[in-house]
């Protein structure tokens, strides 16, 4: 059932996303093309001016776009947990026959897919721009040094991978702090944005205080002696390793942080929803 | 089990004010029930209650015999007194939506509905009127094959041909096995399709019976019983205790008027009173 949540979560946000994706590639190519022809064919008589207006104004919109995807894919986000849980679509979400958890697991799910979608488009976006510009050659041989390095040392696909994780993780964590912020927020009878706003400044200055608090706790004599010989025993003096346990690490903590943060909402949402 | 609700010491309390107040109440199967009362008496708290969108202060509530979950959920089909439906969706979109999630939900029932109502299937909920919206939120509602039917408010707001449409509707399409709870203020409209009747002030039950035994008792129509229930004294302006202890009673429109006049009450006598003391 929480894989049909995920699928009417998808079509809500798709409608609005996939035009936005659409528009940003559709419009790195018009970039890309028109800023090819006007500094790379600058001998075109007549049409010289012309297309350096429409690189111009082709250049201007894709980087009003590629800002406009990164500020409405964060908006999104929040509007759909926002709207969808904690506004009157909740009558409708609440009362279908599924567990709290799975509402919030659904919406943190397709959040974090579209973010990293938008991270590929965008990213893509600024590849079809250096195609244009020759710079997709730069980049080709970027990729084979990568790919040749990785073939001699298969333990940086770990590292690449791991790094891969941790970035969705702390995509992830972001989306339910926010998520624990609202969830939060919605607990007034008015102001609920103004309580949401200081639930996440206040989320964040207990997780500085906590981690203080832990680097203070390694500090201390027992607790330092204890890490360490469990670190040397793990690190085995390889560089490598000594990477890959700090990875591991952090995506530990924002493992962590995910699952606080989803029992907080839902716990909240459960016990203490208000939709009026 | 032939019970479809069983309240005991339900509680609801929002920052210091009782909305529910030590509620008892069973309701059995295959009837039609009035949820009665003024506004801000507790009928939505309650339904709301039965629905799992509020958590009661204290007491319980089973419905089918299980506590409020997913599975009571699956029998229970909610009319809520607001839209719920999401900007991008079109109609089919949210038939799609029931028959995913209500194994009772007749698809085919639903689109006949809305048919009937010239409504198609590709129409964009956003740019529907209001009362459309709440045409095809009853169609969904009364197309479910549920045991519990909560519909709040259904009638509220609407002309008195779409009254006709929604009572309509509700009586020719409800599961005959299960159990239908209307809450209103306009009994006038729905009594006759009452088999029973909740009254229910600042949070209590005061009365729950049939419709007939309450008719044959009182002598009168539930509405007419209503009124008497919750009968009011209209405003008549602001009596000040003093001065009716000096055999004045002053009604008027208002304080402000009221003190007015007592200020200019009040310097005549001070100016008799200088006047007699110049005596």
């Amino acid at each position: 059932m929480t894989g049909k949540l995920i699928k009417y979560e998808f079509r809500s946000i798709l409608k609005i996303m996939g035009i936005g994706w659409a528009a940003l590639l559709s419009m790195a190519l018009f970039a890309g093309l028109f800023d090819h022809i006007t500094f790379r064919h600058n001998d075109m008589e007549g049409f010289g001016h012309l297309t350096e207006i429409a690189s111009a104004i082709t250049s201007f919109l894709y980087g009003s776009l590629f800002v406009a995807i990164i500020v409405v894919t964060v908006l999104i986000i929040l509007m759909r947990f926002y709207k969808g849980l904690l506004r009157d679509e909740g009558y409708l979400m609440h009362t279908l026959p599924m567990k709290t958890w799975q509402l919030i697991t659904a919406k943190g799910v397709v959040a974090a897919a579209v973010s990293l979608i938008s991270i590929l488009a965008a990213t893509l976006s600024v590849l079809i721009l250096m195609a244009f510009d020759g710079g997709i050659e730069y980049f080709g041989e970027f990729m084979e040094e990568l790919l040749r390095a990785l073939g001699q040392h298969p333990a940086y696909i770990a590292i690449l991978l791991e790094a891969l994780l941790l970035g969705v993780c702390w995509i992830a964590a972001m989306i339910y702090k926010a998520y624990a912020a609202l969830s939060i927020g919605q607990l007034a009878q008015k102001h609920r944005i103004a309580l949401s706003v200081g639930a996440w400044i206040g989320i964040g200055v207990i997780f500085l205080i906590f981690l203080s608090i832990l680097g203070n706790l390694s500090f201390s004599s027992a607790f330092s002696d204890w890490l360490e010989g469990l670190l040397e025993g793990i690190v085995n003096d390889s560089p490598l390793n000594a990477i890959q346990v700090g990875m591991w690490i952090l995506i530990l903590v924002e493992a962590v942080q995910i699952a606080i943060f989803h029992v907080v909402s839902e716990q909240i949402l459960r016990r203490k929803l208000n939709l009026e | 089990m032939s019970e479809i609700v069983i309240c005991e010491g339900l509680t609801k309390v929002f920052s210091g004010c009782r909305a529910l107040d030590q509620v008892d109440l069973t309701i059995g199967r295959g009837r039609v029930i009035g949820l009665l009362g003024p506004n801000g008496s507790g009928k939505t708290t309650l339904i709301k209650i039965l629905n799992g969108l509020l958590q009661p202060t204290s007491g319980s509530v089973l419905i089918d015999g299980h506590k409020i979950g997913p599975y009571t959920k699956s029998i229970v089909s909610y009319l809520p007194d607001r839209n719920y439906f999401a900007d991008w969706m079109k109609v089919k979109d949210i038939f799609d939506l029931f028959s995913d999630f209500y194994a009772d939900f007749d698809r085919e029932k639903a689109e006949d509905m809305c048919r009937a109502l010239g409504i198609e299937g590709n129409a964009h909920l956003k740019t529907m009127s209001k009362g459309t919206k709440e045409k095809v939120q009853l169609i969904l509602v009364m197309s479910r094959q549920a045991q519990l039917y909560l519909l709040d408010e259904p009638i509220a707001g609407v002309d008195p041909a779409a009254r006709e449409y929604i009572l309509g509707t509700i009586i020719n399409n409800y599961n005959e096995d299960g159990t239908v709870i209307i809450s209103t203020h306009l009994i006038s409209d729905i009594e006759r399709i009452l088999d029973e009747v909740i009254f229910i002030r600042e949070g209590k039950i005061l009365c729950h019976e049939g419709v007939d035994e309450m008719k044959e008792r009182e002598g009168k129509s539930v509405d007419e019983v209503f009124r008497d229930y919750f009968r009011m004294t209209a405003y008549q302006g602001y009596r000040d205790p003093e001065r009716e202890t000096r055999g004045k009673t002053v009604y008027n429109a208002g304080r402000k008027d009221f003190e007015k006049r007592g200020q200019k009450e009040e310097k005549k006598e001070v100016e008799k009173g200088g006047e007699t003391n110049d005596r």
